[in-house]
C-alpha cells in the first residue's frame, strides 16, 4: 500500500523536522527546501534530499511557489506538505500545486479561501448552526440600534465600525448605561475615524480559547480529535496549549466538538483543520475562525489520542480516506505544550537573537521535544522566534504538569534569551495548576510571573558559578601561592 | 583589585576574602563559602554555604550564561581594560606611519564611521594595508585621493573633533 | 617535634598586669600608626581629590590581589623627625601579591608636601629596593612625587646611600633580571623622573601623570620657556613622541589594570626549595604574648613561651636543651616553612655563645633559614668570663652568624643591648628583614647602666683634678643622661631612623615572618663558608 514515493516539505524549523520524521517512519523519501542561510539547519540534514532556493530575504525562499513546485519536479516528489505558516494557508499555492499534478497535503483551495475570509467564514458558520458572537451594526439596525443591541444581552462591547485599537470602545454592563455609552462611542468614533457608525457585540469576559482538531475525507465525512485549550497567549499568540481543556463539562465538550464537525462537514472539509471558539464563563461559546492546516499545538492532540496527525494527513492526501471512525478516537490522560521562543518576556516579549551555544534537551516518560535547533546555530530575526516545543503527557493533568515542570527544569538553551524561565513560572503558578485559564491569564498574573528577585539562593549560586567560569576570576581565586593564600586578607 | 560581573543593570562585586580551606567570597555584604565539587565540560556542581547546586554554563567572550534550577542567568564580563579610545587613539587626524600611495578611499566627508572601520587602503614598500578609524566619529575631510603619494606622518583623513561633535 | 608546654597562668595577677601594660603599648602604637597613615591636612586631601587622583593606599588596595596580605614596612618611619611633618617618611613600602606574584610596592604619598622626598624618604625607598635586590622581588613603583625636598638637599642628594642609590638599585635589579613596573599617577620630577625611566615597564595616566627633569616653574626660570606640565612631560608626549613611557592610561584604575596585566605576563619565580609542611596555627593563642612580655625592660621572660605562640602547632625541636640554657635553639615551622630559631633566655655566657654558633652552622648545613628572637642584655662581663674567653666565644658566634648563607630574620622582642645585638643578627648583619615590637629598646647598654657609667666617669675625672662633686651635681648628670637615653633607645626612635623594617604588633609577627620567609626564597641561598674562627 504505497502512499507516496516522495514528499517535499515546504517549510523549515521544528515543523519541517516533525513532518520529515513521520515521512521517515512511513518509509517515504523526503525532500527539504532551504534558503542558503539555513544550509546547516537540521531539517536540511534530516531530509533525504535538499534543494536550495534563491531569495533575497531568507523567509522569501519558503514563500516562493514557483521554486518550490520546480523543486518537486526536479526531485520527483509527488506531494507537498506545507507545515504551518508560510504557504500553508495560501489557496493559490494549493491550486498551483494541484495544477502541477502534485498532491497538496491539506484542504482544497476553495475551503482555504472560504475560511481565510473572516466575514464569509463567520456567515458560513452561522448558516450551519455554529454559534457566532451576537452583534448588531448601526447601519443595518437603523433607528432601533439600541433596542437590538439590548436584545443581545449584557455585558456588551460597543466599538467603532471603522476603528480599532480600543479607541471609541465602551463596555456596557446594564441597559441603563447603553444609550449614554453608545452616544459617547459614536462621537469618539466620529472624532477618531471620521465615521460615527458603531456596532455592538456580546462581551465575553475572561474568555477561554477552545479549539477542535478535525479531519475530513473531502467527501462529507469528518471526525474530531477532541479539543485543545489555548487560552494562554501573549501578544495574541499562544504559548501554552493543552488537551483536553481542563474543567470543561463533558456535555459542553460534546457540544463544542459537535459544532466543529458540523462546520467542517458542511464545507466537505478535506484533511486536517482546526475550528477555534471563544468560550465564556457562562458556558456559551462562539465561532472564531477555522485554520485550514496543521496547528503548531497539534502534538498535544497526538499525545492524548495516540494518533500521528501528519500520517493521517498523508493518508488522506494519498486518497486513502480517514483511517479511523469517531468511535475509534479516544482520549487518554492529559498533554500540555510549551512554546520555547527566542524572546525576552521581561521586556515585553521582545524577540531576541544570538547563537545557541549550549542545548540540553529534556527526556523522560511522556516527554516530547519538537525542535529544529542545533548547538552553534544562529538565531536571527529572519524567521519566527519560536525555536521548539516541549510537550508533556501524563495519566492525569497533574502528572502532565509535574512532568512538564521537570522537563522545563532539565532543558537548557543558552546563547540566546528565551522564555524558558517564564514558561516555568507559568507552569508553577497555582492558577495554572488549578486549570483556571482564560486569555487574560498572563496579564492578570503578570506580577506573579515577573522574574524573581535577584537575591535568591539560585541567583547567588549562578553568580558564583559564572565567576568560576571566568579565567580572570579563577586566576584571582586560585592563582595565589602559599603562604599568602592561607594568610588571606591581612594588614600589619 | 576587585572582580565584578554585570547582571542586567546591576554591577555585582565578588570580593575574595579567603581561600583556605575553601574559597570565601563577599557578595552584597554577606560572606559565602564556596566549594567546587566537580566541573565537567559545561556542567558544574558547587557547594555554597552547605547547599549543592548543579547547573550548566556557557561562555562567550562577553557573556557567561548559567542555567540552574530552571532559571537562566546571563552575566556580562567586565574586563576593566581600555577601549581603543582610551588607549590613546583619540586624535582627530589619522596619519600614515610610512610614506606611500593611496590605493583606495573607503569613506567620504560627512560619513559616520565606527571604531575600526576602513578609511583608506595604502601601499607602501610593495605592501598594501588598510588605515582604520581609530575611534567612532564623523569624517571631516579626506586629504588624499587615489594614486596620490604622501610622506611619512601625512594626515590622510581628519575626523570631526569630539568636542565639536558633542555640540 | 614536641609541643611546648606553656607554664603561663593566664589567670595570674602578673599576667594581668603585663597584659594591660603591653596591650596599652600596642594601642599607643596603633594610634600613632593610624595617625601616620591617615591624618592629613584636609586641603592636601582635597587637592589630590580635585586632581581626580586616588590616595596612595587606595591605589595599593586596587593593585593588590583581593583577599591577600600586604606586609607594610616602616609605617612609622620619620615619626620623630622633621617635627612630624613627614609621616611614614612620605611614602609607603611593602610586600604584596599582584597577579599571583610577590612584589615590592613603593608608593609616593603626594598628600605630604606633594610627595617630596625627605632624607628618610630616600632611606626608606633605598631600603625597599635593597629588599628587592636581596630577595629578587619585582618592584611596582606608584609614582606621584614632586622630587627631592630642596630645603634638606644636602641630606638627600650627595652621599652613597642617598637618592642616587635608588637609581643604582633600580639599574642593578634590571641587570639581575628582576622586573620593575612604574605606574605614573602624578609628577615624576627631577631625580624622580628616573624611576619610570629606569623601570622595565611603565604606564602613565593621561592628564595627571607627567615625567620631566624639570617642571614648568624650573623650565621658566632656566630658559624662559612657558609650557604646561602635560605638554612638557605628559602621557601623549612620552608614549607617542619620546618613548620614555610605554602605555598610556585614561584613568588611574585603568593604569592599575594595565599594570596587573603586565605583571601577569612575568615569568613566575623558581623559588629556592625549602621543606614545607601544611601550616597549622599555634596551639596557644598569640594574644597571650601581651601577658608574657614584661612590664619593664628589666624583667625577663621565658622565650619558649614566645616561640610557642609563633610557630606551627607550638611544636619545637629544641637543640641542646640542657646546655648553654640562656640561649634557646631549635627547629620549628612557621606557616609551614622549616626554620631554625635562636632566642635569648638571659645573658649570653661562653656555653650559650658556643651553642648558638654551632646551631647557626647546623642551620647553614641544613639549608634552614634562621629566626633570631632578640631579648639580650649582652655577653657576660667580668674577670672570670674574660678569662674563660667570653670575647672570643662571642666572636665565634658573630662569625658564624655573619657568614651564614641562609636567610636570616630578626625580631626585636624586648631588649637589645651591647654586643648581644651583633651575635643575634642586629641591623648591621644584613638579615633579610628586621622587625621590632613596641616594648623594644636598643642601645650599647641600658639607660640605667649608661647613667651610672657616666656618673662614675665624672667622679673619676673630678677626683683626678682633686675636686669632688656634690650629690646634686651627680644626680643631675644621672637624670639628664637617663632622659636623653630613654628617648634614643625607644622603638619609636629606632623605627623613625629606619633601624628596622617597622614595628609589629607582636600578634602579627607570625604572618610577617611567613611573608618574609616566602619572599626570601625568591633569591638563591648564598655560598656557604666562614672566616677564621678564634678557637
Amino acid at each position: 500500500m504505497v502512499l507516496f514515493r516522495k514528499v517535499l516539505v515546504a517549510n523549515r524549523g521544528e515543523i519541517a523536522c516533525r513532518v520529515l520524521r513521520t515521512l521517515q517512519r512511513l518509509g517515504i523519501a523526503s525532500v527539504a527546501v532551504y534558503h542558503p542561510e539555513d544550509r546547516n539547519a537540521p531539517h536540511v540534514a534530516l531530509a533525504d534530499e535538499a534543494i536550495a532556493l534563491r531569495a533575497k530575504v531568507p523567509s522569501g525562499a519558503y514563500l516562493d511557489r514557483d521554486q518550490i513546485i520546480a523543486a518537486c519536479r526536479a526531485t520527483g516528489a509527488e506531494a507537498i506538505h506545507p507545515g504551518y505558516g508560510f504557504l500553508s494557508e495560501n489557496a493559490d499555492f494549493a491550486e498551483a500545486v494541484e495544477a502541477a499534478g502534485l498532491a497538496f497535503i491539506g484542504p482544497g483551495a476553495s475551503v482555504i479561501r472560504l475560511m481565510g475570509d473572516k466575514i464569509r467564514s463567520r456567515e458560513f458558520a452561522a448558516a450551519h448552526g455554529v454559534p457566532v458572537a451576537p452583534s448588531v451594526t448601526e447601519d443595518e439596525a437603523g433607528q432601533d440600534f439600541l433596542a437590538r443591541a439590548a436584545a443581545i444581552g449584557f455585558p456588551l462591547l460597543i466599538k467603532a465600525s471603522a476603528g480599532g485599537g480600543g479607541k471609541g470602545m465602551k463596555i456596557v454592563r446594564t441597559e441603563a448605561e447603553l444609550a449614554e455609552n453608545a452616544a459617547l462611542a459614536r462621537s469618539e468614533a466620529g472624532r477618531y475615524f471620521g465615521d460615527p457608525r458603531i456596532f455592538a457585540e456580546r462581551l465575553v469576559e475572561e474568555p477561554r480559547h477552545i479549539e477542535v482538531q478535525v479531519m475530513g475525507d473531502g467527501a462529507g465525512t469528518v471526525v474530531h480529535f477532541y479539543e485543545r485549550e489555548c487560552s494562554l497567549q501573549r501578544r495574541y499568540q499562544k504559548i501554552v496549549e493543552e488537551a483536553p481543556a481542563p474543567n470543561l463539562p463533558a456535555a459542553l465538550r460534546d457540544e463544542i466538538c459537535g459544532a466543529a464537525v458540523r462546520l467542517a462537514a458542511a464545507a466537505d472539509y478535506r484533511n486536517a483543520g482546526t475550528v477555534e471558539f471563544i468560550l465564556g464563563a457562562d458556558g456559551l461559546f462562539y465561532f472564531l475562525e477555522m485554520n485550514t492546516r496543521l496547528q503548531v499545538e497539534h502534538p498535544v492532540t497526538e499525545m492524548v489520542t495516540g494518533i500521528d496527525l501528519v500520517e493521517e494527513q498523508i493518508r488522506i492526501a494519498a486518497g486513502q480516506g480517514l483511517s479511523r471512525s469517531q468511535a475509534q478516537i479516544g482520549v487518554t490522560g492529559s498533554a500540555i505544550e510549551c512554546r520555547i521562543c527566542a524572546e525576552e518576556p521581561d521586556r515585553d516579549f521582545r524577540p531576541a537573537t544570538g547563537r545557541i551555544d549550549l542545548l540540553d534537551l529534556p527526556s523522560g516518560d511522556g516527554i516530547r521535544f519538537d525542535g529544529g535547533i542545533l548547538v552553534r546555530q544562529a538565531v536571527t530575526p529572519a524567521f519566527d522566534s519560536m525555536l521548539a516545543k516541549l510537550i508533556a503527557h501524563g495519566a492525569t493533568r497533574a502528572e502532565a504538569v509535574q512532568r512538564l515542570e521537570q522537563a522545563l527544569v532539565q532543558t537548557a538553551l543558552l546563547g540566546v534569551p528565551t522564555n524558558l524561565d517564564y514558561l516555568l513560572r507559568i507552569v508553577r503558578h497555582p492558577a495554572f495548576r488549578a486549570g483556571r485559564l482564560h486569555t487574560g491569564f498572563l496579564t492578570q498574573y503578570a506580577a506573579d510571573l515577573a522574574p524573581p528577585p535577584a537575591h535568591s539562593p539560585a541567583a547567588l549560586a549562578a553568580l558564583v558559578a559564572a565567576a568560576l567560569g571566568d579565567k580572570a576570576f579563577r586566576d584571582l581565586a586560585f592563582g595565589i601561592p602559599e603562604p599568602h593564600a592561607s594568610i588571606g586578607l591581612w594588614r600589619n | 583589585m576587585s572582580y565584578d560581573l554585570q547582571r542586567g543593570a546591576d554591577r555585582i562585586r565578588l570580593g575574595i576574602v579567603g581561600r583556605r580551606p575553601h574559597l570565601t567570597v563577599a557578595i552584597d555584604g554577606a560572606i559565602h563559602h564556596v566549594e567546587e565539587i566537580e566541573t565537567f565540560g559545561e556542567s558544574f556542581e558547587l557547594r555554597i554555604d552547605g547547599h549543592v547546586y548543579r547547573g550548566r554554563r556557557s561562555l562567550s567572550s562577553g557573556e557567561i550564561r548559567i542555567r540552574l534550577d530552571g532559571q537562566t542567568f546571563v552575566f556580562q564580563r567586565l574586563h576593566g581594560l581600555r577601549d581603543a579610545d582610551a588607549a590613546g587613539a583619540t586624535g582627530d587626524d589619522v596619519r600614515s606611519d610610512m610614506p606611500g600611495t593611496v590605493v583606495a578611499c573607503h569613506t567620504e566627508a560627512g560619513a559616520a564611521v565606527a571604531s575600526g572601520d576602513r578609511l583608506v587602503t595604502i601601499e607602501s614598500m610593495k605592501l598594501q594595508m588598510t588605515i582604520s578609524a581609530p575611534r567612532a566619529g564623523t569624517v571631516a575631510r579626506i586629504h588624499v585621493a587615489e594614486n596620490v603619494n604622501f610622506e611619512r606622518g601625512a594626515v590622510l583623513v581628519s575626523l570631526v573633533p569630539l568636542t565639536a561633535e558633542k555640540e | 617535634m614536641t609541643i611546648i608546654r606553656s607554664a603561663i597562668d593566664t589567670g595570674s595577677e602578673e599576667f594581668r598586669i603585663r597584659y594591660a601594660h603591653n596591650k596599652a603599648l600596642v594601642e599607643d602604637f596603633r594610634r600613632r600608626q593610624s595617625a601616620s597613615r591617615g591624618e592629613r591636612a584636609q586641603r592636601d586631601v582635597d587637592r589630590v581629590r580635585k586632581q581626580g587622583k586616588m590616595l596612595p593606599r587606595e591605589r595599593i588596595e586596587l593593585l593588590l590581589d583581593p583577599g591577600t596580605p600586604f606586609l607594610e614596612f616602616s609605617s612609622l618611619a620619620a615619626n620623630q623627625a622633621y617635627d612630624g611633618e613627614a609621616p611614614g617618611a612620605s611614602c609607603i613600602t611593602g610586600i604584596g601579591m599582584v597577579a599571583g606574584r610577590e612584589v615590592v610596592i613603593h608608593a609616593d604619598d603626594s598628600t605630604i608636601k606633594g610627595g617630596a622626598w625627605y632624607p628618610l624618604t630616600v632611606k626608606k625607598i633605598v631600603r625597599c629596593l635593597e629588599i628587592a635586590i636581596e630577595n629578587r622581588l619585582p618592584v611596582v613603583h606608584l609614582c606621584d612625587s614632586a622630587g627631592g625636598f630642596l630645603q634638606l638637599q644636602s641630606e638627600v642628594f650627595p652621599d652613597k646611600h642617598m637618592a642616587g642609590r635608588i637609581f643604582r638599585n633600580q639599574a642593578l635589579l634590571s641587570k639581575m633580571g628582576v622586573k620593575q613596573l612604574a605606574l605614573v599617577f602624578g609628577h615624576c620630577t627631577a631625580g624622580g623622573a628616573y624611576i619610570p625611566a629606569l623601570s622595565d615597564y611603565n604606564v602613565i595616566v593621561r592628564g595627571t601623570g607627567a615625567v620631566f627633569l624639570a617642571g614648568p616653574p624650573l623650565v621658566k626660570a632656566a630658559t624662559g620657556e612657558i609650557v604646561t606640565a602635560d605638554d612638557l612631560g605628559g602621557a601623549d608626549l612620552h608614549t607617542k613622541t619620546s618613548g620614555t613611557c610605554d602605555y598610556p592610561a585614561a584613568t588611574e584604575t585603568e593604569a592599575i589594570a594595565i599594570g596587573r596585566e603586565i605583571i601577569s605576563q612575568w615569568e613566575r619565580p623558581r623559588k629556592t626549595p625549602l621543606d614545607r609542611e601544611t601550616p597549622e596555627p599555634p596551639l596557644y593563642d598569640p594574644d597571650e604574648l601581651y601577658g608574657i612580655l614584661p612590664d619593664t625592660i628589666k624583667k625577663g621572660f621565658d622565650s619558649r613561651e614566645v616561640i610557642a605562640r609563633l610557630v606551627d602547632g607550638s611544636r619545637f625541636h629544641e637543640y641542646q636543651p640542657a646546655y648553654g640554657t640562656t640561649l634557646i635553639c631549635g627547629y620549628a615551622h612557621i606557616w609551614g616553612f622549616r626554620v631554625g630559631i635562636l632566642a635569648n633566655n638571659g645573658v649570653l655566657f661562653n656555653d650559650s655563645a658556643l651553642k648558638g654558633g654551632h646551631f647557626i652552622e647546623l642551620c647553614n648545613q641544613n639549608n634552614t633559614p634562621i629566626v633570631f628572637l632578640q631579648n639580650i642584655t649582652g655577653y657576660m662581663v667580668g674577670q672570670e668570663y674574660e678569662a674563660a674567653g667570653i670575647t672570643k666565644d662571642g666572636a665565634k658566634m658573630i662569625m658564624a652568624q655573619a657568614c651564614s648563607h641562609v636567610p636570616k630574620f630578626t625580631i626585636m622582642c624586648h631588649a637589645s643591648f651591647g654586643a648581644g645585638n651583633y651575635g643575634m643578627c642586629g641591623r648591621a648583619f644584613d638579615g633579610r628583614f628586621l622587625f621590632t615590637w613596641p616594648n623594644h629598646q636598643i642601645g650599647v647598654m641600658g639607660g640605667e647602666q649608661a647613667a651610672n657609667t657616666l656618673v662614675e666617669v665624672k667622679v673619676r675625672q673630678l677626683e683626678r683634678n682633686g675636686e669632688s662633686a656634690g650629690d646634686g651635681v651627680l644626680q643631675e648628670i644621672h637624670r639628664t643622661t637617663l632622659e636623653a637615653y630613654e628617648d634614643q633607645i625607644s622603638a619609636y626612635h629606632s623605627t623613625s631612623e629606619l633601624w628596622d623594617d617597622g614595628i609589629l604588633d607582636p600578634v602579627d609577627t607570625r604572618n610577617a615572618l611567613g611573608i618574609a620567609i616566602s619572599a626570601s626564597l625568591n633569591a638563591p641561598f648564598g655560598e656557604p663558608g666562614y672566616g677564621v674562627f678564634r678557637f
